[in-house]
């Protein structure tokens, strides 16, 4: 056998040590849950759908009121059903679809529709408040409101957000929310809302560069000692900043994969102390006890 | 009657059998084919649940591994597009998190560094290698799977296999500059 054949042979085997991996039990359990669920759900499409037949009615409804002026009309009443929100426009009170995801701006709001990307839906409450029914997103699937305080990601969920003035609110009537301002991310879950307000100092884009530096180091699992020094900087340079969950989640698992088990752990309690409702809690908990003594 | 009869005929149980059964293989694949293991698991939630409401097209109990693949390589695929913003902030290219139950700290290392190399693969040659070399599909069997002739899908394997192994040469060394490599023997 040629050394290259060996060294292909090697690799082979390598790759091979991963066939029949699975994920931890509670993974599957939650796997055959939300499938469960799923399936009994409406297809989003249908929901579009049925938003974009409302709303071309609406408009054929307007259309024959405009082409007939002169016949006595019936006064028009509200749009039975949301409008189709289109990218780029700002609208104020009303009922719009964003895909099978459904936005109610309350009168005296504004709201700007930065994407109507149903799958990677952005919006930005300029004033007054909205409220935001989100269907189940499918895998990678983002849905993020903004006000000018704080940035709102859907888990899943009902909630309302409103801005007002140099503060922000954020009130959550089901599912998840996770919420990141500049003083860090929490999650608001059913019944929590949560009030932020603007600070002096603002995230800046250096500690942002600090932690994308880190954490580009640790994917590629190289200068892992680079990495750890990096995320250190940030906690100590921008405390409580926004990205202080990515680097105290990645600062633990700096240190464990660099053998410091012992701060691995530390960090790790702090972890869970700062972040309890993150699910990354689990994760780091069940890192370290696979690669426990 | 088959699994497959009972579930199309509605049997709740049955349901919840091929769920239990093949949520860990799609959950796999889905990792194999470049998503991270929270992506994995949504992905694997909709598969199933896609999986259900198509259930009347799948032909035959045998052809369920096949269809079950063909539907999560367009899910992963949809899931890859839609997370390009993340993979743009933070610039990672590779994995971060194992997927997978291991006994030491050095088998998930070795996860995550087949995982990365993977990653590297064009797409069309990664999904080849899982399916031949980690799942043990043969090379008529996955070619029925993607819809390409034979002749191709061993041309893949053997472009996959020789890029595979140059790009885990090449991940050995910084590991072992840094003392966290499992080693070669």
């Amino acid at each position: 056998m040629s050394a290259e054949q060996h060294e292909q042979e090697w690799s082979s085997a390598a790759l091979r040590s991963v066939a029949g991996k699975l994920p931890p039990q509670e993974v599957r359990r939650r796997i055959v849950e939300g499938a469960l669920a799923r399936r009994e759900r409406k297809l989003p499409l249908a929901r579009l759908f049925t938003g974009l037949a409302l709303a071309g009615a609406a408009a054929a409804a307007a259309a024959v009121v405009v082409l007939q002026p002169a016949a006595p009309t019936a006064p028009v009443g509200p749009s039975a059903g949301p409008v189709v929100a289109r990218a780029g426009e700002t609208v104020e009170a009303g009922s719009f679809a964003v895909g099978p995801h459904v936005v109610e701006v309350a009168a005296g709001g504004s709201l700007h529709f930065a994407s109507v990307d149903p799958r990677a839906a952005e919006m930005r409450v300029e004033s007054g408040s909205a409220t935001f029914d989100v269907e189940p997103l499918g895998p990678g699937g983002s849905f993020r409101v903004r006000t000018a305080q704080v940035l709102v990601e859907v888990v899943g969920t009902r909630f309302e957000v409103a801005a007002e003035g140099s503060c922000s609110s954020v009130s959550v009537s089901e599912g998840r929310v996770r919420v990141t301002d500049a003083d860090g991310t929490r999650y608001l879950t059913v019944g929590e809302s949560g009030r932020y307000c603007a600070r002096g100092d603002e995230a800046t884009p250096r500690g942002e560069a600090l932690v994308r530096e880190a954490v580009v180091l640790v994917s590629r699992n190289q200068d892992l000692p680079r990495a750890a020094a990096l995320l250190e900087r940030y906690r100590a340079d921008f405390a409580g900043g926004p990205f202080e969950e990515e680097a105290l989640f990645y600062l633990t698992l700096v240190r464990d994969r660099l053998g410091d088990r012992a701060a691995a752990r530390e960090l790790a309690a702090s972890f869970r102390a700062r972040f309890p409702g993150s699910p990354r809690v689990e994760r780091l908990e069940r890192w370290l006890e696979r690669t426990g003594d | 009657m088959t699994l497959l009869d009972a579930c199309k005929a509605g049997d709740e149980a049955a349901w919840l059998r091929l769920f239990q059964e093949r949520s860990g293989q799609i959950y796999r694949w889905a990792v194999l084919l470049g998503l991270g293991p929270a992506e994995a698991e949504d992905a694997a939630q909709e598969v199933l649940a896609i999986a259900a409401r198509r259930i009347d097209t799948c032909r035959a109990e045998e052809a369920l591994g096949s269809w079950l693949y063909q539907i999560t390589r367009r899910v992963v695929s949809n899931a890859r597009r839609s997370g390009w913003w993340k993979r743009a902030l933070f610039g990672g290219d590779g994995p971060i998190e194992p997927a997978f139950e291991h006994e030491t700290h050095e088998d998930a290392g070795k996860e995550l560094a087949i995982r990365t190399c993977l990653e590297k693969l064009p797409r069309a040659q990664a999904e080849v290698l899982v399916l031949m070399e980690v799942e043990g599909y043969t090379r008529e069997e996955v070619a029925e799977m993607l819809g390409v002739p034979p002749g191709t899908v061993a041309s893949r394997i053997r472009l996959a296999k020789k890029a595979f192994q140059a790009h885990w040469e090449a991940q050995q060394a910084p590991l072992e500059s840094l003392g966290l490599s499992w080693g070669k023997r």
